[in-house]
């Protein structure tokens, strides 16, 4: 393989955001889009996330919602006020029914439930932003 | 490199790491709750806690700890959604959850069986259903169904007087997985979002209905667009849980359901799911501006064996600097490699530089916050004075203050045992206190803080203070000390008593502090990481324990000396004072060799003598280190001086490490090993 064939295969991966203040579910989660192919940057909380994604304006971003400091909803609302095209799924426990539906009124994309299962998280973001 | 564990006990390792920080706070969080029931932003935490782990957990299909987490979220989510205040029954169920979960991680962290949790979920179960069930029981919520279509009048009339006016109405069918979570907010989402691409005009269930979780496996939403509703059926079959997705044209006054119509379509969703928010995407980051690496949240664990090691390397390092300066200098003599040796020496220095902000960086990767070991003592101090009933306040100081993470695992144990004791023997019954003009509830105060290159941590209480008679009658009765002996000591003196293996002044050993280690124990402990332990008492007014303990063990500042052709190093911090044998007197007390130090006999000991256990031997030195064994001043007889300098500390095996006197080893500039004397130790 010559240099050319090195080249072609840098390119620029799809940045997903994850924000959770659970290290271990960051963790899982972004072992799992690393995987896929996507950059993954990470937060731990709603308005670190919101710093991070005016600095770094991620492709997608994976929002839990019960967190401290800025909770996930108000975070949609702040990020979805800095950028109306701002894609986020939120990624939400069963008994949140009504933060999910406020989360999707403030403009969420989607949601997946914890635990999630691996296909339906990659199913999710791919969707949302599929890999080149 | 060691990648040999599956994936699952990788992530469970990440996963109990984290648990056990959880846990730490929401004891704490408890603890203070205790006081403060009422504290919306506690009651918060812990529940948000809770919520992390039940998640964490079942990410890994952990379910026993799932459900206890679960109840106690449940319980908390009652507590802050002000349907039930916190009561102590309620707060006692929720220390038994945090318990069991402590339980539940040191099992899982050794291997073992995960304690049976059935008691603890039933009493939970039991403290939750003191007030009706909110839906998240089980996670299973139940919504009140509704028969899958059944057009209601009003939306029929809507419907028809659309199609009066022309439009041409669509019936999109939406059927989802039996088992999709959520359905009320996923169908929500659907409908909000169609109405991105189209005109709709009513849905069963209704907007309102959705709201209010009342749906089924069915969502019917009927339609206005120009393409025949295929933009809408795209969107919606690309919609996790949604298993089949039919569009057909709306008929005035007709069941939609009816089978038979032209233009049905049912086709599965997967297929053609993805593309209309695939157009949409977007462009990726190419003409984005370079991006800007954030610093936030992005933290990695490290194994401390990896930052031993590499604490190892920077050591190897520094030697081969030393190396490289020494062959510059060489090279620079002759003058036809001069130039080149003047080259060398300049890398050299250039190594220096950046061996050394490693070491200073890999330093600062071993600091962890106290707040990591202190954590856990609000919640064993309530214990504490709830079981001897004496009441108190801790108060807890500088707990962000960075300690090397040895240091930390070496001052725990010794710390717990100081804590007890400050409640069991020091903090008096409420009515003694009264009685003594004292307020009934004692105070006991934990703090650490720097002092120039040391950490001191201080346990200070406002008891009874140690009555030194008392210590020097129990050591007396236990055979440590004779009796004229302890007429003898200072007040000062009679405490160092309670350091003697054996001692323990309470007569009977109490269920809190009676656990068969003793403050020997304690100094031993903090003596290993070069750490002293100094205590000082008020009789009737308190007690104060101090301990004084090195930044980091990795790296110390250490005095070469040289005795019989041998090198040894002594840590700096042990050394009082240098004196050359030539300025001061040396005699005898006892037929054994002592200098005079401004007017204070101190014994002196040759170093290679004492390594030999043969004390008093061969006192030919040029040289004494004033230092103190056991607290005592001694003076040590060493032949040369080398100087002073920073050494690596490098682990020994554990069989050179038990040898009296020596406290590990370290490879000096010049490549060759020397032994790192452990002063306190060498008598």
């Amino acid at each position: 393989m010559g240099i050319g064939g090195h080249l072609e295969r840098v390119r620029i991966l799809p940045k997903v955001l994850v924000v959770d203040d659970a290290m271990f579910m960051r963790t899982k989660a972004s072992k799992l889009l690393t995987q896929e192919g996507y950059e993954v940057i990470e937060a731990p909380n709603g308005a670190e996330a919101v710093e991070v994604y005016k600095a770094q304006k991620p492709d997608l971003v994976l929002m839990d919602i019960t967190m401290p400091v800025m909770d996930g909803i108000e975070a949609v609302k702040a990020i979805k006020s800095h950028d109306g095209d701002a894609k986020v799924i939120m990624v939400t426990a069963l008994g949140q029914r009504s933060m999910v539906l406020e989360a999707i009124r403030a403009g969420a994309k989607d949601f997946v439930v914890k635990p999630f299962q691996p296909d339906k998280l990659i199913e999710a973001v791919r969707r949302l932003c599929p890999i080149a | 490199m060691k990648d040999t564990r599956d994936e699952f006990g990788q992530d469970l390792d990440l996963l109990l790491a984290e648990v056990g920080e959880l846990l730490a706070v929401t004891e704490e969080s408890l603890v203070e709750l205790e006081k403060s029931p009422e504290d919306a932003a506690l009651i918060q935490e812990v529940f948000r806690v809770m919520h992390t782990i039940k998640g964490g957990a079942a990410t890994l299909g952990l379910q026993e700890a799932v459900e206890v987490s679960h109840g106690m979220e449940n319980i908390l989510d009652q507590i802050r959604s002000g349907e039930r205040p916190l009561t102590t029954a309620l707060l006692n169920v929720l220390f038994q959850a945090v318990d069991w979960l402590k339980e539940w991680k040191l099992a899982l962290t050794d291997k073992r069986a995960v304690p049976p949790n059935e008691d603890l979920v039933e009493t939970i179960r039991l403290a939750a259903s003191e007030v009706p069930e909110k839906g998240i029981v089980s996670g299973k919520a139940e919504p009140d169904a509704l028969p899958p279509v059944e057009i209601p009048d009003d939306t029929v009339q809507k419907l028809d007087s659309a199609v009066n006016e022309g439009k041409n109405v669509f019936v999109l069918t939406v059927k989802f997985h039996s088992d999709a979570p959520l359905l009320s907010v996923r169908c929500f989402q659907i409908l909000t979002f169609l109405e991105d691409v189209a005109e709709v005009v009513a849905s069963v269930p209704s907007r309102e209905e959705i709201e209010q979780d009342r749906v089924s496996d069915t969502l019917v939403v009927y339609i206005t667009a120009e393409d025949g509703g295929m933009g809408a059926k795209e969107l919606a079959g690309a919609n996790q849980d949604v298993s089949e997705v039919t569009v057909e044209k709306y008929r005035a006054h007709v069941q939609a359901e009816s089978s038979g119509f032209e233009g049905s379509e049912t086709g599965d969703s997967r297929d053609e799911a993805p593309k209309l928010e695939a157009s949409k995407v977007a462009q990726p980051a190419q003409d984005a501006p370079a991006p800007r690496r954030s610093d936030l949240g992005r933290t990695v664990r490290v194994d401390v064996g990896l930052l031993d090691f590499l604490m190892n390397m920077v050591g190897e390092l520094v030697i081969d600097r030393t190396r490289l300066s020494q062959l510059a200098a060489q090279l620079m003599r002759s003058p036809e490699t001069a130039a080149i040796g003047s080259e060398i020496s300049s890398l050299a220095a250039h190594l220096q530089r950046t061996s050394s902000e490693l070491q200073e960086g890999i330093m600062q990767a071993r600091l962890l916050p106290v707040k990591s070991i202190f954590s856990k003592f609000p919640r064993m101090m309530r214990d504490l004075s709830l079981r001897c009933g004496k009441q108190l306040d801790f108060e807890i100081q500088g707990e962000n203050t960075e300690l090397d993470r040895t240091v930390l695992e070496a001052i725990d144990d010794p710390l717990i045992h100081i804590l007890r004791n400050s409640v069991d023997h020091g903090i008096e019954l409420p009515e003694a206190r009264v009685a003594a003009g004292k307020p009934p509830r004692g105070r006991v105060i934990l703090s650490a803080q720097h002092e120039e290159n040391q950490v001191v941590v201080k346990v200070e209480d406002d008891g009874g203070g140690i009555d030194a008679e008392r210590v020097k009658r129990s050591a007396v009765k236990k055979g440590l000390i004779s009796e004229e002996a302890a007429q003898r000591l200072s007040e000062k003196e009679a405490l160092e008593l309670i350091f003697t293996p054996g001692f323990s002044t309470s007569d009977t050993a109490t269920e809190v502090s009676g656990r068969g280690v003793g403050m020997d124990v304690v100094r031993a402990n903090l003596e290993r990481v070069n750490g002293q332990i100094e205590v000082r008492t008020k009789l009737g007014q308190g007690t104060l324990v101090t301990l004084r303990l090195p930044l980091t063990l990795a790296i110390m500042r250490a005095l070469l000396v040289r005795c019989k052709e041998e090198v040894f190093a002594i840590p700096t911090s042990s050394v009082e004072e240098v004196l050359a044998m030539e300025d001061v007197t040396v005699g005898s007390v006892q037929g054994k060799p002592a200098m005079n130090v401004r007017g204070k006999v101190v014994p002196l000991i040759s170093l290679d003598g004492a390594l030999r256990d043969d004390l008093w031997s061969d006192n030919g030195h040029r040289y004494a280190l004033l230092t103190r064994s056991n607290d005592r001043p001694m003076a040590l007889g060493v032949d040369g001086l080398i100087g002073e300098e920073e050494i690596v500390v490098k682990e020994m095996g554990h069989i050179l490490s038990r040898l009296k006197g020596i406290a590990g080893a370290t490879i000096l500039a010049q490549g060759d090993p020397a032994v790192i004397l452990d002063v306190n130790r060498v008598v």
